[in-house]
Order: C-alpha cells, then sequence, then structure tokens
C-alpha cells in the first residue's frame, strides 16, 4: 500500500512537471527575433536575441548562442522593450472563415426566364482569443476566398478583405465581420462548349492575423499549399486567376465552338 | 354569569395622556412645517464689469482730393498681345488597371473593431469599363423592352424589336428616335468588342440592372476612329443578334445572326443601307461564320466619326469584331484559317483579357497582336 503511494505521488509529480514544461513552452516562443541591446540595471548591456519568457524571467540568447535568464526587474526595459515584449508575446487565437452561398433563380423574373441560375455568395472572418490576459495592440485580419474552375484547374480568388481590431473584454475578446461584396458564380451546362459544365465554385479560404509590425501571428487555411504561397496570393487582386503557387494566369479556354459547328451540333 | 377581569392599566401618575398626545400632535405639526420651508438660494453677486473711461484721440482734417479732368478726354482702347497657342495634342492619360472581374463592392461591416476601405473594386466587362482611357468609345445602353421611367414596355416580337433599331439607324443614328425607351445613365467605356457566346442578360447586367434579364436590348458606342501611322483595313465580325458599324456617316459593315437565312430580320434592320459581302463568309467566330466588310482608309493621325450598335433580341448573344489589313498574311488556327487581331483602341489589360479568354475559344481571333485604332 505503501508502495502503491510513493508510485503514485512521484506519478502525479511527473505529470505536473510535464504540463509545466509544456505551458512554458507554449508561452511564448520567438523563432526569428532580433538582436536587441538589452541594458541591466546595474549598467551593463547585454546584445541578444529574446527567446521566451518564463513566468518572472526572460531568457535571452546572445551572439554565441549563449541562452540567459534573467529576471525582468534586473533589466532596465524601456517602452520600446515593454511593447517589444508584448508583441512577441502574441494571444492565442481561434480563427473561423465565415460563408454564405445562395442560389438565385432567374425564372420567376419577366424576361429572365431562361437565364441560368446563379450562385451568390458573401464571405467573412471571425477572431476569437483563447489565452488569457490582455494584449492592448491593434491586430489586422484578411481573409481571402478562393475559387475553381469547375472546367479547368484554375483558381480564382473570390474575395479577400481585411479589418483591424482590438481584443479586450468589452468586445470579449472576439472580433467578427464580413465583405460587402457579393460574389457571383456562374455552373451552368454550356452548349456552346461541347454541353460540358462550367463556370465557378467555391474551393477553399485562408484567414491570416497580423499585429502591428505586419508580421503574421496566427493563420489559418483549408489547404496547406495556400498558407504556404501566401506571398504570391497577397499580391493577387480579386477574380485573379491563380495556380497553385498562386501565380497569376490566364482561365481555361472553352473548347472551340467551331469544332461544335462542324459537327453539326449547333 | 360571567365575569369579566378588566386588566387596565393604570396611566403613571404625572403625565396625564392627553398632554402626551398634544405633545406629540405640536411635534409632528412643526416636522410637517418643516418640509415646506423653503430655503431661498441667493447667488453671490459677482462684481460688474466697469469700462475704463473713453480716451479722447485726435481726429484727422481730410481733405477731398482734386482730379483734374479734361473735358475731351476719351478712354483710350488698351493694346494687348494675344498669343495663339497651337495646342498639342497630348497622349491620353493611362488609368492603372483596376481589380476586376468580379462584381460586387468592396468594404465590409465589422463588429467588434475599427474597419478600414479598401479601394473600391471596379466592374470589368467585355462590353466596357467604367473608366475611360481617352482612346476608347463611350457605350450607351437602351432597353426597349422597358419605357423611360423604367417600367415595362411591350415588345411584340423579333420584328417590332428590329424595327426600333431600324429606326435609329434610318434617322441617322438620332438618339431623339429612342427617347420613350430606357437608358441607362451609366456609361461604359469600350476599347474592343469581344464578346463570345454568352446570356443575354450581360448587357443590362453590365450597365445596371445585374438580376434583369436580357433581350430586346441595343448599346451605341461613339467615338473616334484613328491610326497614327495610317492603315487600309475592314471589320470582320461576328454578330449574334446584330452589329452595325458606321465611319464617317457611311455603313461599312452590318450583319444580323446567320444573315443568309434571317435575310428578313437583315433586310427589316437596315434594308437597303447596306449590301452584305456574302462572299466573305468564310469561316466560324463564335457562334456563326464571320464576315468581312468594306474597306476603310485611314490617313496617318486623322480621325473619323465611329458609331457602332449591337443589340440581341433573347437568349443568347455573341459580337466579336475583328479586323483585316490589306495584303496582311495571318497565322492560322487549327481549322487553316486565318486568326485576325481583334479591333482595339489600347493593349487590353490582364483583367479585361481575362473576362475575354472565359469564353474565348483558342484560335478564333488575336487579342494581343495586330493593330491599334490610336494617334500615339
Amino acid at each position: 500500500m505503501e508502495l502503491n503511494k510513493i508510485c503514485t505521488a512521484r506519478l502525479a509529480a511527473g505529470l505536473v512537471r510535464i504540463c509545466l514544461i509544456t505551458f512554458v513552452c507554449c508561452r511564448g516562443t520567438s523563432s526569428l527575433a532580433e538582436m536587441r541591446i538589452w541594458t541591466l540595471n546595474d549598467g551593463k548591456t547585454l546584445e541578444a536575441e529574446y527567446v521566451r519568457d518564463l513566468f518572472d524571467k526572460i531568457v535571452l540568447r546572445d551572439a554565441d548562442g549563449k541562452e540567459h535568464s534573467l529576471l525582468k526587474d534586473s533589466l532596465n526595459l524601456s517602452e520600446d522593450d515593454i511593447e517589444y515584449l508584448e508583441l512577441e508575446n502574441p494571444p492565442i487565437l481561434d480563427l473561423s472563415f465565415k460563408k454564405s452561398i445562395e442560389q438565385k433563380n432567374f425564372s420567376m423574373i419577366r424576361y429572365a426566364e431562361d437565364r441560368p441560375p446563379e450562385w451568390r455568395a458573401n464571405f467573412g472572418a471571425k477572431v476569437a482569443q483563447k489565452s488569457s490576459g490582455d494584449y492592448n495592440h491593434p491586430l489586422t485580419v484578411e481573409f481571402f476566398a478562393i475559387g475553381q474552375e469547375i472546367k479547368g484547374n484554375r483558381y480564382i480568388l473570390l474575395d479577400r478583405n481585411y479589418s483591424t481590431f482590438f481584443l479586450n473584454k468589452e468586445n470579449k475578446r472576439k472580433f467578427e465581420f464580413y465583405s460587402k461584396r457579393t460574389v457571383r458564380m456562374t455552373d451552368l451546362w454550356d452548349a456552346n462548349d461541347d454541353y460540358s459544365r462550367r463556370g465557378e465554385q467555391y474551393f477553399g479560404f485562408l484567414i491570416v492575423v497580423k499585429d502591428k509590425r505586419n508580421k503574421v501571428i496566427a493563420m489559418d487555411a483549408s489547404n496547406k499549399w495556400l498558407e504556404e504561397n501566401l506571398e504570391n496570393l497577397e499580391k493577387r487582386g480579386i477574380w485573379n486567376y491563380m495556380d497553385k503557387s498562386c501565380v497569376r494566369t490566364f482561365p481555361t479556354r472553352p473548347t472551340s465552338y467551331i469544332a461544335n459547328r462542324e459537327a453539326g451540333r449547333n | 354569569m360571567v365575569k369579566k377581569s378588566l386588566n387596565r392599566k393604570k396611566i403613571n401618575a404625572g403625565a396625564p395622556s392627553g398632554l402626551m398626545i398634544s405633545l406629540l400632535v405640536h411635534v409632528g405639526a412643526f416636522f410637517l412645517a418643516g418640509l415646506f420651508v423653503v430655503f431661498t438660494i441667493l447667488p453671490s453677486r459677482e462684481p460688474e464689469f466697469q469700462p475704463p473711461p473713453p480716451v479722447e484721440r485726435p481726429r484727422m482734417n481730410l481733405k477731398k482730393p482734386k482730379v483734374k479732368v479734361q473735358k475731351s478726354s476719351h478712354p483710350k482702347p488698351s493694346s494687348r498681345i494675344v498669343a495663339k497657342v497651337k495646342t498639342k495634342e497630348m497622349p491620353e492619360i493611362q488609368l492603372p488597371d483596376m481589380d476586376g472581374g468580379g462584381e460586387g463592392l468592396l468594404g465590409g461591416t465589422g463588429i467588434g473593431g475599427e474597419f478600414l476601405e479598401l479601394p473600391e473594386f471596379k466592374t470589368i466587362s467585355t462590353l466596357g469599363t467604367e473608366d475611360s482611357i481617352g482612346s476608347d468609345l463611350v457605350g450607351t445602353f437602351y432597353d426597349f423592352k422597358r419605357n423611360r421611367s423604367g417600367g415595362w414596355n411591350e415588345v411584340a416580337d423579333v420584328s417590332a424589336f428590329l424595327g426600333i433599331a431600324s429606326r435609329f439607324i434610318r434617322s441617322d443614328f438620332n438618339p431623339a428616335t429612342l427617347a420613350r425607351y430606357y437608358q441607362s445613365s451609366r456609361k461604359l467605356y469600350a476599347s474592343c468588342l469581344v464578346v463570345s457566346p454568352t446570356w443575354s442578360s450581360i448587357a443590362p447586367s453590365a450597365f445596371d440592372t445585374p438580376d434583369s434579364g436580357g433581350g430586346y436590348w441595343m448599346v451605341h458606342y461613339k467615338g473616334k476612329l484613328v491610326h497614327k501611322d495610317g492603315i487600309k483595313f475592314r471589320f470582320v465580325c461576328q454578330a449574334d443578334y446584330f452589329i452595325v458599324i458606321r465611319v464617317d456617316e457611311e455603313i461599312v459593315w452590318a450583319g444580323v445572326w446567320n444573315t443568309p437565312d434571317r435575310y428578313d430580320d437583315y433586310q427589316r434592320l437596315i434594308g437597303p443601307y447596306y449590301n452584305p459581302r456574302f462572299e466573305t463568309r468564310r469561316h466560324f467566330i463564335g457562334n456563326d461564320r464571320c464576315m468581312a466588310g468594306e474597306w476603310i482608309t485611314l490617313e496617318p493621325g486623322v480621325p473619323k466619326d465611329i458609331d457602332i450598335i449591337i443589340g440581341d433580341e433573347n437568349g443568347q448573344c455573341g459580337f466579336i469584331i475583328a479586323v483585316e489589313e490589306e495584303d496582311v498574311e495571318y497565322e492560322k488556327n487549327q481549322y487553316g484559317e486565318p486568326i485576325f487581331p481583334i479591333f482595339r483602341t489600347t493593349e487590353l489589360s490582364h483583367d479585361l483579357l481575362d473576362q475575354i479568354y472565359r469564353d474565348l475559344p483558342v484560335g478564333e481571333v488575336n487579342c494581343t497582336n495586330g493593330p491599334i485604332f490610336r494617334d500615339y
């Protein structure tokens, strides 16, 4: 019985240790921090990059790669330093893409009875803070709504929009916005193109959140290649056709009407 | 007999009950009186401003000026040197390409934060764009199935529709003949006309009513036809349902869809004003065989007036206007037919090419090479 108690206690201690380490690691990690001059209270300076926060200490790494764990109180932090540390510890965010797609029928509209229906879409994004604590700096969220050719392999930037916001207690640390643009997509059986199905359809999304330094702090996408090609995607305009690298291209051309006519289809 | 024992509390001597009651009543009365007492708060009076005594200032003795006027003097005409400035034609400002292709406005609604407006998104249609670059043609949209105030107007059939367009043509393209029909206040500026077969609703959608049906509409484009080096060429077009092109008040191209089979419609539209060149109906562009028009010679930099009207009766429509230069050999497509360059007044933007290529098969017309009709 005593042995069981000892084992249980050791196991519990181990679990607590694991949790603590995990918490510390998730607390704030900077992968590409800049080298800065840090001034200590005794006047000494240290040129190092910020690594992470560790409760009341911060971990710095100097040019030789050696890590220094220093009490925050021992550092003579300027306003810029404080802001830098806050920006290096952004909140953990939950991102969600919003879409509303409806079919528009024209059969009841005079003189439009034979007009094929359209798909009309509106897109938006929602950001919610998952971690605790205040973050008193503005954030910018931008979404990209991606479409795809029905017949063809091109992708289309259907819509993109962005908004700047703060996460605070007043808004319950949540922000949500929608684009005013209504995107129209066609989906029809084209008699002029060998009766094949042509048009556009919704494919996926990418949401990016950046801090005031324009540094990405959170990203979510329906497909990994969208994240990987963010730099190209940001150069695209509305209804640009692009390939899987988000490089601009032209749409897939339809089959020749000549062929249809010569074959006696039309 | 029931004895009733009465426990009577004796009142303490020295304090009769009536006196107590009287005291209570008086206290209550004083209390009530106190509630009704009104205190008037007098504001402290601020000291009044006492202006300083006026200062006596010496007066200036002004003398009336004396001007000698000659009785015989007359105002002399002023001589001015006027320089005649020759305004050289400057190249038109090329507006930057706008993001194009879709529909709708930029901007959004946010909850919980500030929202920044992105630059307004401009629609690009194969019938034209909202911004002019100077060398383009201005398009005005007429909807014959609506009256001038936007209400419905019955158009009996295709013949009636062509009759309305015909009156406009025969009146020397006078817009007054269309005054009773709906005219869109929105203009579009076209640097080319390459509309592959699509739904007739493309026109009302492009101009002002995106949810409208098509049919019984007409667009009149107007502008200048000019080439900086001079050129001899002719228009090669495919129409569904009709196109009429006029240069310096002379019809140089006219046709309806499948003109040989729809010759009655052709006659109703344009009649004796123009004889189509059926011998030039060679190969397909869009959903019909294209046809060539009259040869046109442009002197270097000398502009001519050009009017193009396109119209559709319903269902599908298509308008492709290409050019053929004299004595030029063109690349052949997979069917051995020449690929003519399109009529254009500028290089086409990527956004406009997206809209054209979306519906234009490869090998029908060339959108990137060939003459550009502008004076620079």
